[in-house]
């Protein structure tokens, strides 16, 4: 086999090519056949040069600065390694190709990529592990194993079955099923997205609904729509405006507005907390201020030192206003510990309480209590009280109205 | 004001390389890192050269190829620039 020179600036047509082709710079190849150009070996270019329609080769290497543009679509058996940029009108094949500024495309198909700097395909984008330094915009679907990006992606929905990683912004203009996202920066997605995890740190849009396993925000996130998860961490501002679904657990530091629901297994809250109504099978963990139109049920309530409580409480044990230490990992975000200092010295309020077991911690308030048993310690404070069982009260204690046992207590407003 | 822009569009650039960079963990050279990041070879190399007193980049001589690396420090920097830009996305209303 023998190899076939083109010179700096020569026009050649080719149409199969057996052995190595070398094409010097600014040249160009035309098909004899006017479709397709083939080199059963490898192909070497000195730097800009044009191929007029379809290419085929076993590797492809581009040596030197400039752009390599095929009018037509690129077929690689093995590497296609490109110095600086490339240009393919349609699809690129390709095992592994590997770009050190810039790749252009109607479409990508390969098991690795590799660039430098851009990535811009107009149509699908395919492959196994797909790594780009600055940006990768791919308008039609993606269906990826990995994506590690280190500036911007915008991508037109599709399926990333490993990790995306994105240094900056991320978009997904359609819908998108994912295992893990992890975004610095903000991270916009569509209604009726799925995933196993999402990591973002900075900010989380979603314009409707979404579901995923696990979603950790450091930031902001706007959920537009309803949201299901097993658990979710939010270290700064959440707004629902839908209803949230955590079978697992919802843990908010900060601001969380929701404007529909929260139904799950528990709640720990360490800041503002607002929902229309919560409805949970084991534990809420409160502090700070939480407010709920339509109440607030558990199976057990701990609401801490300070906190405020508007809307009304319906729990099988209800604790206000006696603890204030937290435990394992909440005293390290530093949202609880900004919030553990505000509410030092706070009186505890709660409204219309329901329970099995009631206890009223030191300094704190309650509206009106309906339990089997209460327990209200010195200094707090109950406008009334029913119960059905035993009433336990220390000798600093104020209820305005004379505490009443009754045989029956009213059904709480909620039903669980 | 325009100290502290050029400042931060000189930090960016900065990231921008240490990016581009950590793609190559076989070693980037110089002349592919420049398409990559979009500067001039020659300014490049002093911005380079400037990561590498700075102690985010470290550089290794082959047979006449000179081969840059991203340090630790180097990802420890790119890992704070990140999280700042998060801390701007999360401040921005929009």
């Amino acid at each position: 086999m023998s190899s076939l020179q083109i010179k700096s600036g020569e026009t050649a047509q080719l149409d199969h090519v057996n052995g190595d082709l070398h094409v010097g710079r600014n040249a160009k190849i035309k098909p004899r056949d006017g479709k397709r150009v083939t080199v059963n070996k490898a192909a070497v270019f000195e730097g800009n040069a044009s191929v007029e329609g379809d290419f085929e080769c076993d590797s492809l290497t581009v040596n030197g600065k400039g752009t390599l543009r095929v009018n037509g679509n690129l077929k690689i058996h093995n590497k296609l390694d490109v110095m600086d940029s490339l240009f393919a009108m349609a699809r690129i094949t390709a095992l592994e190709i590997d770009v050190g500024g810039k790749v252009t495309a109607g479409s990508v198909v390969c098991s690795r990529l590799r660039a430098g700097g851009v990535v811009e395909v107009e149509d699908t984008l395919e492959a196994e592990t797909v790594d780009v330094g600055r940006r990768v915009t791919a308008s039609g679907q993606v269906a990826l194993k990995s994506l590690q990006v280190g500036g911007k992606t915008e991508i037109g929905g599709g399926t990333i079955t490993e990790l995306a990683k994105m240094s900056g912004t991320f978009s997904s203009s359609s819908k998108l099923n994912f295992s893990e996202l992890q975004v610095y920066g903000k991270a916009s997605l569509p209604t009726g997205c799925k995933g196993q995890r999402i990591r973002s740190f900075g900010r989380l849009c979603v314009d409707g609904s979404i579901t995923c396993e696990e979603i950790m925000v450091e930031g902001a996130a706007d959920i537009r729509g309803d949201c299901h998860t097993a658990k979710m961490e939010v270290d700064g501002r959440l707004d629902v405006s839908g209803s949230l679904m955590a079978s697992n657990m919802l843990e908010s530091f900060g601001q969380t507005e929701i404007v529909g629901q929260l139904q799950g297994k528990s709640l720990r809250v360490g800041g503002k907390f607002k929902a229309r109504e919560v409805v949970l099978t084991e534990t809420a963990d409160l502090m700070g201020d939480v407010k709920t139109e339509d109440g607030l049920r558990a199976k057990s309530l701990i609401i801490r030192t300070g906190t405020r409580c508007e809307g009304i409480i319906v729990g099988e044990r209800v604790e206000v206003g006696k603890s204030s230490l937290v435990v394992a990992n909440w005293a390290t975000k530093w949202a609880h510990q900004s919030i553990s200092i505000r509410l030092v010295g706070k009186m505890t309020q709660v409204n219309d309480v329901y329970g099995t077991k009631v206890t009223l911690g030191k300094a704190s308030k309650a509206r009106r209590i309906f339990a089997q048993d209460v327990e209200l310690e010195n200094g707090s404070i109950a406008e009334q009280v029913t119960y059905t069982g035993e009433l336990k009260r220390s000798d600093h204690v104020f209820i305005r109205l004379p505490p009443e046992k009754a045989i029956k207590l009213p059904d709480p407003p909620l039903k669980g | 004001m325009s100290g502290n822009n050029s400042k931060r569009s000189r930090t960016d650039l900065y990231a921008k390389i240490l990016e581009v960079l950590i793609r190559y963990p076989e070693g980037g050279r110089i002349t592919r890192m420049s398409y990559g990041v979009g500067v001039p070879v020659d300014r490049l190399r002093a911005m380079a050269e400037n990561l590498c007193s700075f102690g985010l980049v470290r550089k290794l001589t082959d047979e006449d190829e000179i081969y840059y690396f991203v340090t630790p420090r180097g990802l420890e920097f790119l890992e704070t620039y990140r999280k700042m830009n998060g801390f701007l996305a999360a401040f921005d209303e929009k």
